[in-house]
């Protein structure tokens, strides 16, 4: 198994904000999109940003 | 997406919602509006699957709703399929 040594790599630090209750999608939109929160809507579009950019 | 009908598909949507807002009030136990908004969805998927229920059979096998002569359960299509 792979021992990290010295400075490199550093552990990591997970920072996740506390969702506050805001908008929501109607709920049949929600359902397609997969979520019910705006705040939580990230679409998969690998053509855009993504791996061969 | 019409794989289902339109009934079966408000069904899927409302409870879609409520497990989301289940969700968030795990984590968001105080929050009133969330709580609202959960309960009213709630009281709309209820009367909805009674609705559904009794327009097309029903969606458990046992225990939530009665059936029609003849027992309904092992109709084919399923109830969710017509």
């Amino acid at each position: 198994m792979y021992q990290p040594s010295g400075d490199w790599p550093m552990l990591a630090i997970a920072i996740v904000p506390y969702q506050q209750y805001g908008k929501t999608f109607p709920i049949d939109e929600a359902l397609y999109k997969g979520t019910l929160f705006p705040d939580l809507y990230r679409p998969y579009k690998p053509e855009k940003g993504g791996y061969h950019d | 997406m019409t794989r289902y009908n339109k009934d079966f598909e408000e069904l899927m949507a409302l409870q879609f919602a409520i497990v989301e807002l289940n969700l968030f009030l795990d984590t968001h136990p105080d929050d009133e509006q969330a709580l609202r908004d959960y309960n009213r969805l709630v009281e709309q998927f209820e009367m909805a699957k009674k609705a559904y229920t009794e327009k097309y059979g029903p969606l458990v096998n046992f225990g939530y709703g009665k059936s029609k002569h003849p027992w309904q359960w092992v109709n084919e299509p399923w109830p969710w399929d017509r």
